[in-house]
């Protein structure tokens, strides 16, 4: 894991047109690459004696639609509902977005090299579109039937992209954030009709707890102090 | 002459050998599988969508609801991720006990599946055996958290309390006389480190019980041998991890090679198979639980040695205890915080995986700096297992199905998330 | 007239005899089984309804006879519920020609054995019309499996039925017995060692208990043949199947095992010590220790696959019974003493 410099390293050395950013966060390594490159950097990451990311770990989809958005601000509560510290009626963006909404997140893993590599490609259009890997790693099957099934992200040329997660007949996208957490439709079983039916779902949606982004000095207080830290 | 069609027919998703409710539909020429494709998801509740609604801390009990037979290393997986975001290390005592618990949560974990898959190839009485074993762990998670199964026990920052210097004792009943509750109580007169060394002296023993039924016995080989085979090469082109990886013959155990935690000071070894059959890899998960029980006895002995805090001292996440809050205003301040709105993130991204009894149990968090996590994905170590089933079992035998599922180690709670 | 009336009336107490006890001895060996296996695997077994669990087997049929019978729509309504009754007729016929000691039989016919393996055939009859009857992918499964099964293992079985004819020269079950007279050493078992071996496995092949249990196979066609029956209708599988147990079990004590004499027969001071024995009492002690070997395999084998059972069958119990029936004619040609002649 300490050849993660290196590794950084050869990837902008390789890939130094492709990559649009490369960073190393918390010992991790992330690198962002257009979408149109993607099957052509993945070939380079499993197949380059340097690299050999023989594992596809994950493959996970993030909706960046809120990124940022906090729902409450201290001086101004509603007082009133049950949702009552939460403040909908304006934006309270505290961390400015301007890339897509969508992002396709790979995790490789490299048994040879022992090494990790994060791997984001934002994917824009209704319906988000991407190619597929799984052709380079079968292991990709499952994870891209799960992030189309719960991001409605397609895969091009995925060969049995069907839902996964989702019931038979499912309608939306789940994990989408504009997609409500108590979901659209309910169901239950109806004695007249003696059938499962579906109904517009009856109970309201509420924010518990609200979601709040703290800036300022915060953060310096959270993060223990040095000698914290063996 | 008429057309001949091959038979197709569902596997589940009521099933005894479906461990939970995969559903399978299997073409089936004769007895042959020709073709099987999972349908999952009948237990997806959404539970990365919900951690997305609530405060951090409020999800570490849906990860024990994940994989239900290893919750705490479910726990800590999720637990390091916010732990990496927040820069946060907990003290060396809580870290060895969490790596007492993953251990034995891993031999939890490999004795249900022992015990299932033995029960699946119909070896009855090893599944009993293993359940014996395995109430005396739930006696350790009870006594540590006050639940058998669902512990919460791993907080950001540490474990949620110490370990208790007193054993829960059984008490008489109709059913049970004093004579029999005093043998049932007798390795419980100590603290849950004497108990839990107790076990460990005698687990060794079990292991060989087990072993005695199954690994030599003609019958068990004939069912396991070349069964459900998978090569090095493709095994890792399938994304498998853990045992599975093992099994096939590739040395990977993320507790060596990318150790999290104590594993770097602790002695033990990796068990690898050669043929990547169910039977390398019942053998590989078989001796992974004597290592686990040698990894036991290793926290135990350096636990009982280093008495320390259990929690990291940073007022923002670890709540204040109930006497800081009688007396210190700002105590009841933080305390009143941390419970109504948790503790904020600093924004950012970190991938933790923690080697799971299953494979490799990763917690994708992203956090854009609120007191919730914005994106959390969890990489289940049994998903692509379960994913390259069609691949293993195909050209096998009905029987060989029940097989090949029980030995990939499948839960549903981790796989629909 | 009024004699015929009281032939058949004594015939039904004679039958009535029998089956009365044989029943209750199913239901006690529910209750043994449990007890034993749940000793071997460190747990009580049943000890709630009564003494020690002693009521345990009246619940359990009061349970099975009161619940309601479930016919899937789309199974052949008359064939599903003849099957239960086809599977327990012969079973329980078979009991007929059986002596428990000398001269108790219902009926002593010359060709016992053969009576018996007919009817043992019998029975496959019902698990198939059972498993094609209730319109199930898994009840087919089971079905297919059982017959395929079943008449694997009749062979190698009715194999050793040969040696056992040649060796004492009568199909009559008395006769047999009686030809094994002389003590522990004189019974067929050790003559017939093999033929003994491969009739239990035959043996417990043929009642679908573990290792061969594939029709049913829990954990992979979920019941098998019997998926789709309740109540009462599976309780009469069930009791056939135990039945069918007993039915073995006492085939191998009187055809291997010497039947109803004692153990000491012959020998100068046990001999005499337990002449006072009843006979009957002695073919019980055999009978049981055969079920608590049906008892023991269940708790320590897993479960062949269906090739291997079939495998087992054609390819290894069979040539075996083959070569040992030749030897056996051999020994009867030339008289071998002291089992041959």
């Amino acid at each position: 894991m300490a050849n993660i410099e290196t590794l950084a390293t050869h990837l902008r050395e390789h890939l130094a047109e492709t990559i649009t950013s490369s960073q190393i966060a918390l010992g991790e390594l992330t690198i962002e690459i257009p979408r149109e490159k993607l099957r052509e950097v993945c070939l380079l990451l499993r197949d380059d004696p340097a690299l050999r990311f023989e594992l596809l770990v994950d493959v996970s989809g993030v909706d960046y639609l809120e990124y940022g958005i906090s729902e409450w601000v201290t001086a101004k509560a509603t007082g009133s509902g049950f949702s009552r510290a939460s403040d909908t009626s304006e934006s309270l963006r505290v961390i400015p977005w301007d890339k897509p909404r969508f992002a396709v997140v790979y995790h490789f893993l490299s048994v040879t090299h022992n090494h990790r590599l994060r791997l984001r490609v934002f994917v824009e259009g209704e319906p988000p579109m991407v190619q597929t890997v799984t052709d380079l790693w079968p292991s990709a099957d499952w994870y891209e039937r799960e992030t189309f099934d719960l991001f409605g992200i397609i895969f091009d040329g995925h060969p049995d992209l069907r839902r996964l997660l989702t019931d038979y007949g499912f309608i939306g996208h789940p994990f989408r954030k504009d997609f409500p957490l108590s979901g659209n439709v309910e169901m239950r079983y109806d004695a007249t009709e003696k059938r499962v039916i579906y109904e517009p779902v009856s109970i309201e949606p509420r924010i518990l707890e609200p979601k709040v982004i703290r800036t300022g000095g915060y953060f310096e207080e959270i993060k223990p102090s040095v000698d914290n830290i063996k | 002459m008429a057309e001949i069609r091959n038979y197709t027919f569902n596997f589940g998703p009521q099933h005894p050998a479906a461990h939970g409710v995969l559903r399978l539909v299997l073409e089936v020429d004769g007895e042959t599988i020709v073709r099987a494709d999972p349908h999952i998801g009948l237990l997806h509740r959404a539970t990365e969508k919900l951690a997305e609604s609530k405060p951090y801390n409020h999800s570490i009990g849906y990860m024990d609801r994940l994989d239900y037979v290893s919750m705490m290393c479910n726990e800590h997986g999720y637990v390091l991720a916010i732990e990496k975001l927040l820069g946060l290390t907990p003290p060396p005592r809580a870290q060895y006990i969490r790596v007492m618990f993953d251990e034995i949560t891993r031999v939890l974990n490999h004795l249900l599946w022992l015990g299932a898959h033995a029960l699946d190839i119909g070896a009855m009485t090893v599944f009993l055996y293993c359940f014996r074993e395995r109430e005396e762990l739930m006696d350790c998670y009870e006594a540590v958290s006050g639940a058998r199964m669902h512990a919460t026990y791993y907080r950001p920052g540490g474990v949620y309390r110490d370990l208790p210097e007193k054993m829960p004792q059984y008490k008489t009943s109709k059913w049970h006389s004093e004579k029999e509750v005093a043998r049932l109580n007798a390795n419980r007169q100590g603290s849950l480190l004497d108990f839990i060394w107790d076990f460990t002296e005698r687990f060794p023993m079990r292991v060989d019980e087990y072993e005695t039924l199954l690994t030599d016995n003609r019958i068990w080989k004939q069912r396991t041998v070349g069964i459900g085979a998978v090569t090095a090469e493709r095994a890792m082109q399938l994304g498998f991890t853990g045992p599975m990886l093992r099994g096939s013959g590739v040395e990977w155990d993320l507790r060596k090679k990318q150790p999290y935690a104590v594993y770097d000071q602790l002695d033990f070894e990796i068990p690898i198979g050669v043929h990547g059959d169910c039977y390398d890899r019942y053998l590989v998960r078989v001796e992974e639980m004597r290592q686990s029980n040698k990894i036991i006895r290793q926290c135990v002995e350096w636990l009982r040695k280093n008495p320390g805090p259990v929690m990291a001292d940073n007022k923002k996440v670890v709540p204040p205890t109930r006497m800081a809050m009688k007396e210190d205003m700002e105590a009841l301040i933080h305390h009143f915080k941390l419970f109504t709105e948790g503790y904020c993130v600093p924004a950012g991204e970190a991938y933790t995986t923690i080697e799971h009894p299953k494979g490799e149990y990763g917690v994708y968090l992203v956090s854009d700096g609120a007191n919730k996590p914005y994106r959390l994905k969890i990489r289940a170590a049994s998903y692509p297992h379960l994913a390259a089933i069609g691949e293993m079992v195909k050209g096998h035998m009905i029987a060989d199905l029940v097989a090949v599922i029980s030995s990939i180690d499948i839960v549903f709670g981790e796989i629909d998330r | 007239m009024f004699n015929d009336l009281l032939l058949i009336l004594w015939i039904i107490i004679k039958i009535i005899v029998i089956v009365v006890p044989l029943l209750l001895g199913v239901a006690y060996l529910t209750f043994f089984e449990r007890k034993v296996i749940g000793l071997m695997q460190s747990r009580i077994g049943p000890n709630r309804v009564g003494p020690w669990g002693l009521l345990q087997p009246i619940a359990d049929v009061l349970k099975l006879l009161t619940k309601e019978i479930i016919i899937p729509s789309a199974s052949n309504r008359y064939l599903f519920v003849i099957a239960p009754m086809l599977t327990i007729t012969p079973a329980l016929a078979a009991w007929a020609v059986i002596p428990f000691s000398q001269g108790m039989a219902l009926a002593n016919i010359n060709a016992g054995v053969l009576y018996l393996f007919a009817l043992g055939s019998l029975s496959v009859y019902g698990v198939l019309v059972a498993g094609w009857a209730s319109n199930s992918k898994y009840a087919f499964l089971g079905a297919m499996r059982a017959a395929a099964q079943t008449i694997s293992y009749e062979i190698a079985m009715g194999f050793s039925f040969v040696g056992i004819l040649l060796a004492a020269g009568s199909m009559n079950l008395q006769d047999i017995v009686l030809k094994q007279q002389g003590g522990f050493w004189h019974w067929y078992w050790l003559p017939l060692l093999p033929l003994f071996v491969t009739y239990w496995i035959s043996g417990v092949a043929e009642t679908n208990r573990l290792p061969f249990d594939v029709a049913e196979g829990e954990s992979e066609i979920v019941a098998g043949f019997h998926v789709e029956y309740s109540g009462i209708t599976f309780a009469l599988f069930f009791l056939a199947e135990y039945i069918n147990m007993i039915m073995v079990s006492t085939i191998a004590a009187l055809l291997f095992l010497g039947g109803w004499l004692s153990p000491f027969e012959g020998i100068p001071l046990l001999g005499p010590l337990f002449a006072w024995v009843p006979g009957i009492i002695w073919l019980f002690l055999k009978i049981g220790g055969f079920l608590f070997l049906y008892i023991w395999l269940r708790a320590t084998f897993p479960r062949y696959r269906y090739d291997q059972i079939m495998r087992l069958g054609w390819k290894v119990l069979i040539p075996v019974t083959l070569v040992w029936v030749v030897v056996v004619s051999l020994g009867v040609e030339f008289k071998i003493a002291p089992w041959f002649i």
